[in-house]
């Protein structure tokens, strides 16, 4: 590859673009008219606007993206994360214009993308996967029966229902008797439609994420787990690796199963493999993300290996350079997601000039970010203003370094979640590794607004 | 030399437009001037024949030397000179910019002849031009009424979404 054009913004475009350059490839960086200054069209070696602001008309415009392409010559599209990462249509469109889309294939992609067919291929494996009906359950005796099998709490959801909608919660027989027939009448009444499926609620789950990756010759290694867990409202806030809960037999198990998933899928390039784990440590299937991770970061400075580096190289048909046996797991690596959100204010999005951004530095400490002191984050995309990556030799070291950094790093002008992650250090809870997904959410609640006052 | 004559030194240089200026006395005193000039818009060199739509370099951001601490002289893009022509003084009229990413063509094709020529008037529904975009040929109308003052792009030309194809009063 001589020449690949980046197809996102932001710090992923940055990050890019990075390895590019110390790869020797010239970059092609695409831009909307409200990132003419962003910090990725100054660092790529030739810049495209490709449209208004508005994502639709810009980052997601497929034609203006692959005409970029031929106009400057790039033989390779890099997709970061987000925008048309995941989309299979755009990776084949790629393959059709001669054009090598940095990820895995369309088949793939569409494969993965499908959360059944996902789930299926996980079976297929012998991945546990969260338990259900299997497919819709019309009669009531029969879904109770189910519901008794698969365990109470039961979700009962409507096929046709979605982001977050047509679904109820049953908690013992007597409860689901009555909510069954309620969720099928209100499915009819929101979607015209009264299919509903079972689904166990996972009750207190932790977010354990793998990060694989293969190359086109069928080589597969996995590179450790994320810890996720830190959320609020399903954002990731803190990420860090290795997940303090796992033993490293349950570590391995998760691993092979991770592996296992993708090579049944015939997956080539990074990806990760979500996955539940319920407070009796065991875990669950959830779902496949065909692309590179924001956190990819600490996966990166665990294991040493470069995982966009890994990416290009695999795009150019090379074959892993390393075995399972071959990978080390050194310290411990956590990331803070800073955001121009104002934590104390329900986390509100703080889009403007940044008067001011001096970000931490001295051994062990990563930024990785688009941001600079001057910068006006535009109010269109996503509200990242940059990653903060610690190492340490261990949990209590990295996050020891964490807090220095913290408090070294100056934003003014917008709100940060840095006061966030500075109270988090604090907490009892996160110290002791004693929280599930709902805790951010359940301090929320509760009135926390993340100043030491409370 | 003393204060006043090195602030002397340094109005004839603003003066004169000379750049820097290197002086060393006897007395083993030394004294480096250089006056950072605001970067001008040069012309990019570029292939560019019917058959040949790569650029080897492309539109910087039009703010570039307002980023702060940025060298100058360390900026990779260099615009290219229609687009900076209109930095520096007011310019007539509206312009027609360019709705894509792709080649621009003044003609239908190599035999016909421009759609436009300065002095032309267009209409809402005029075609001006043809936008080529992986190997689909798109006609750009021009969108507003008046008459072509100024053809901003040179035929055969790389266009991106936003660049001014045409300006008209």
């Amino acid at each position: 590859m001589q020449k690949i054009l980046i197809a996102n913004r932001g710090e992923i475009a940055v990050r890019v673009i990075r390895a590019c350059h110390e790869m020797g490839i010239q970059t092609v960086a695409i831009y909307s008219q409200a990132d003419a200054e962003a910090l990725h069209v100054l660092q790529a070696d030739e810049a495209i606007c490709v449209g208004q602001p508005p994502s639709q008309k810009s980052y997601l415009k497929i034609p203006h993206i692959l005409s970029a392409c031929e106009v400057t010559g790039a033989d390779a599209i890099h997709p970061g994360y987000g925008f048309l990462s995941e989309n299979a249509n755009f990776a084949s469109i790629c393959e059709s214009c001669g054009v090598n889309f940095i990820g895995p294939s369309a088949e793939s992609i569409s494969l993965l993308g499908d959360k059944a067919k996902a789930k299926d291929i996980a079976k297929s494996v012998k991945c546990p996967v969260i338990p259900g009906s299997d497919g819709v359950i019309e009669d009531p005796t029969e879904a109770l029966q189910a519901a008794m099998r698969i365990g109470f709490p039961v979700f009962i959801k409507a096929t046709a229902g979605g982001g977050g909608k047509g679904i109820r919660i049953a908690h013992d027989v007597e409860e689901f008797a009555r909510l069954f027939v309620a969720a099928k009448t209100e499915a009819q009444v929101s979607f015209n439609n009264p299919d509903v499926y079972l689904e166990k609620m996972i009750v207190n789950p932790r977010h354990i994420e793998v990060q694989v990756i293969g190359d086109k010759h069928g080589n597969y290694v996995y590179l450790g787990e994320r810890d996720c867990t830190i959320q609020r409202r399903r954002q990731k806030l803190i990420e860090e690796t290795p997940s303090p809960i796992l033993t490293p037999a349950l570590r391995k198990k998760v691993g092979e199963a991770a592996v296992a998933i993708v090579k049944a899928a015939g997956y080539h390039s990074v990806g990760t493999v979500e996955f539940l784990l319920d407070e009796r440590n065991h875990f669950y299937f959830m779902e496949v993300n065909t692309r590179i991770q924001v956190e990819h970061t600490i996966t990166e400075e665990l294991t040493g290996i470069d995982l966009v580096k890994e990416q290009i190289k695999i795009a150019q048909g090379e074959k892993l350079s390393y075995k399972q046996k071959d990978i080390t797991f050194t310290g411990h690596v956590v990331q803070f997601r800073i955001n121009a959100e104002n934590p104390s204010n329900n986390f509100a999005p703080s889009p403007g000039l940044l008067e001011y951004y001096i970000p931490p530095g001295g051994p062990h400490v990563r930024v990785d970010s688009a941001c600079y002191a001057g910068y006006k984050i535009p109010p269109h995309y996503d509200s990242m203003i940059a990653k903060l990556i610690v190492k340490g030799k261990d949990r209590e070291e990295a996050l020891a370094i964490a807090k220095r950094a913290l408090k070294e790093f100056y934003i003014g002008g917008v709100h940060s979640t840095i006061p966030f992650h500075l109270y988090m250090l604090e907490d009892e809870a996160f110290l002791t590794h004693k929280y599930r997904i709902t805790y951010i959410d359940e301090l929320i609640a509760r009135g926390c607004s993340f100043t030491r006052d409370d | 030399m003393d204060t006043k004559q090195i602030k002397e030194l340094m109005s004839s240089m603003e003066e004169s437009g000379v750049t820097k200026i290197f002086i060393k006395e006897k007395t083993g005193f030394e004294l480096q001037l250089e006056r950072q000039l605001p970067v001008l818009a040069t012309e990019v060199p570029h292939t560019h024949s019917s058959t040949n739509a790569h650029a080897s370099s492309f539109y910087v951001p039009s703010k570039h030397h307002e980023f702060p601490h940025v060298p100058q002289h360390a900026h990779p893009h260099a615009p290219a000179a229609p687009q900076e022509g209109d930095r520096n003084k007011e310019q007539e009229g509206k312009f027609i910019c360019s709705p894509m990413v792709g080649t621009f063509y003044a003609a239908s094709s190599p035999e016909h002849a421009a759609f436009m020529k300065v002095g032309d008037v267009v209409h809402e529904g005029s075609v001006v031009c043809i936008i080529e975009a992986m190997k689909v040929m798109n006609e750009v109308k021009a969108g507003m009424s008046g008459t072509v003052a100024e053809i901003c792009v040179e035929n055969g030309h790389p266009v991106e979404f936003g660049t001014k194809l045409f300006r008209i009063v």
